[in-house]
């Protein structure tokens, strides 16, 4: 029987720290009991990361996703993509900002105020797991603010980009603000050394 | 600072403030001290979060520090964070670490986007403004409509809704191979109705009779109201004469009753004829024909067993 913890497992628990002061972050600046959590961490070859990313988009977001992504360098190398489906948003945002609006709620419109909301949301998120990442392995992560984009009818080709990067971590995100639950999902691309450095450092940390 | 660094930075239309990692302020643009109301004097030197008291919050501490260790910038919404200048600025913040002579410096960047919130909320009453018109021209198409295709008086179907839908069931009838059957209805001495007890009271029973052939007739059936005492009811998708009879049956229970209108004792009665396509006529027109001729036969024996009685 083989006694060493996966590395799955040892990433989630190093996610879950992360996205728990994300959390406790978030619930100061809105002053709103909020949950994250990470389910699991997949390490997957670009092609399961594929379906398994598309049923998400299918099931989940129904095409349509409201993205905020983050490409970094320096050391490690990859893009960071957190999705949430892009309906359930305005109800969400709405909740964030303690407001109630008139249109409808599932509708793709988005103003500033909404991306400029996601985008600090979004900040938070990152920061919150790479940074941890970041911080356990010892190897500094550099990136700039999140972009956001709202796409329509998108499937997982657009986030999984298997001539730069052939492994993809991925995850799912339970964010649960005072009972409105909404589900994301995590991609993170990375070149193949940047992934290997990271797994080699997670070995020796836990395993010997 | 370089002086045209420093040029630039008084010149540019965004709030810039320069702090030292334990928070302290080394640089305050003249923008700055547009939103805020306070001379770059006054807080150089002063820490960030007794100057502006939203960023004395613990969040903000750990976002410094996080970005004091790793560097990456970090992102405040004027939309979470409403009061980071002043009451009437609403700004975003995006704070980035830069090295400098072997020392960190934080940059402070507020954007104003005021004009931006005043716009959304502008936008977002005209889309209310719209949505709530829209809501009372839906309503008033619905009016429109009822008043094009259903009888002011009874409220059933009139004679446009009647042809509308006479030709659609027909020609279901014919590709189906149902029958069709048509009702002509007409009320048995209404004159004397409306002479002895008044038009209101008339009208009263003509919306009473509608009711009632509503009431015995199906959710597809047509109810209209042909001409003055007239009734035509269409009875699509008849398959045998049994279907037929449950309805019959139905009107035919009420077809001769006393009723009480206005606080008088009235006695309704009813004169039916009825037709089907194919047996009676391929057209409507000649089922109407049809139809009332059974129906004048059906007022002539109601007439004579009222004789004999």
């Amino acid at each position: 029987m083989n006694n060493k913890i996966s590395r799955e497992d040892i990433l989630t628990e190093l996610f879950n720290v992360g996205v728990g002061q994300a959390a406790s972050t978030l619930s100061e600046i809105i002053d709103k009991r909020i949950g994250l959590s990470i389910p699991s961490v997949q390490i997957l070859e670009s092609s399961l990361a594929k379906i398994e990313l598309n049923k998400y988009l299918r099931n989940v977001a129904e095409g349509a996703v409201m993205v905020s992504s983050i490409s970094f360098d320096s050391q490690l190398e990859g893009k960071v993509s957190l999705l949430f489906p892009a309906d359930k948003m305005h109800h969400f945002i709405d909740l964030c900002l303690h407001e109630t609006r008139e249109e409808p709620e599932n509708s793709l419109e988005f103003n500033d105020i909404d991306f400029d909301t996601v985008k600090e949301i979004g900040n938070i998120v990152v920061n919150s797991i790479i940074g941890e990442l970041s911080n356990t392995i010892n190897i500094p992560i550099e990136y700039t603010l999140p972009e956001i984009n709202v796409l329509n009818d998108v499937s997982a080709e657009h986030f999984v980009n298997p001539e730069d990067y052939r492994l993809v971590l991925m995850m799912f995100l339970a964010f649960d603000i005072e009972g409105t639950e909404i589900s994301g999902a995590i991609v993170i691309n990375m070149t193949l050394k940047s992934l290997d450095d990271i797994l080699n450092k997670i070995d020796k940390l836990y395993n010997g | 600072m370089d002086s045209m660094l420093s040029g630039i930075l008084n010149c540019i239309n965004e709030g810039i403030v320069m702090i030292t990692e334990d928070l302290m302020i080394t640089y305050w643009n003249p923008f700055m001290e547009k939103m805020t109301g306070r001379r770059s004097e006054e807080v150089l030197g002063a820490r960030i979060d007794h100057i502006l008291p939203e960023l004395g919050r613990p969040f903000f501490h750990s976002a410094i520090r996080g970005l004091s260790a790793g560097g990456n910038p970090v992102f405040f919404s004027a939309a979470m964070h409403r009061n980071m200048v002043s009451p009437e600025h609403r700004v975003n913040l995006k704070i980035n670490r830069i090295a400098t002579n072997g020392q960190n410096i934080l940059l402070l960047e507020f954007m104003d986007v005021t004009n931006q919130f005043q716009r959304i909320k502008q936008l977002q009453t005209y889309v209310g403004q719209l949505s709530h018109l829209n809501t009372q021209l839906k309503q008033k198409e619905k009016v429109i409509e009822k008043l094009a295709y259903y009888d002011k008086l009874t409220g059933v179907a009139n004679r446009a809704l009647f042809d509308k839908f006479a030709d659609k069931y027909l020609n279901e009838a014919k590709k189906t191979g149902t029958m069709l059957g048509l009702m002509f209805i007409d009320v048995n001495e209404f004159k004397q109705i409306n002479d002895t007890y008044g038009h209101n009271t008339g009208d009263k029973v003509m919306t009473r009779v509608a009711s009632l052939l509503t009431e015995s007739t199906r959710k597809n059936d047509i109810v209209c109201r042909y001409g003055g005492d007239e009734f035509l009811v269409l009875l699509p998708g008849i398959h045998s004469l049994d279907d037929y009879q449950h309805i019959a049956e139905r009107i035919e229970d009420n077809k001769k009753r006393h009723i009480v209108q206005d606080g008088y004792d009235l006695w309704l009665s009813l004169s039916i004829g009825i037709s089907f396509y194919p047996d009676d006529g391929n057209t409507i027109s000649e089922l109407i024909e049809k139809a009332d001729e059974y129906m004048y036969y059906n007022k002539q024996q109601s007439r004579e067993q009222q004789n004999q009685l």
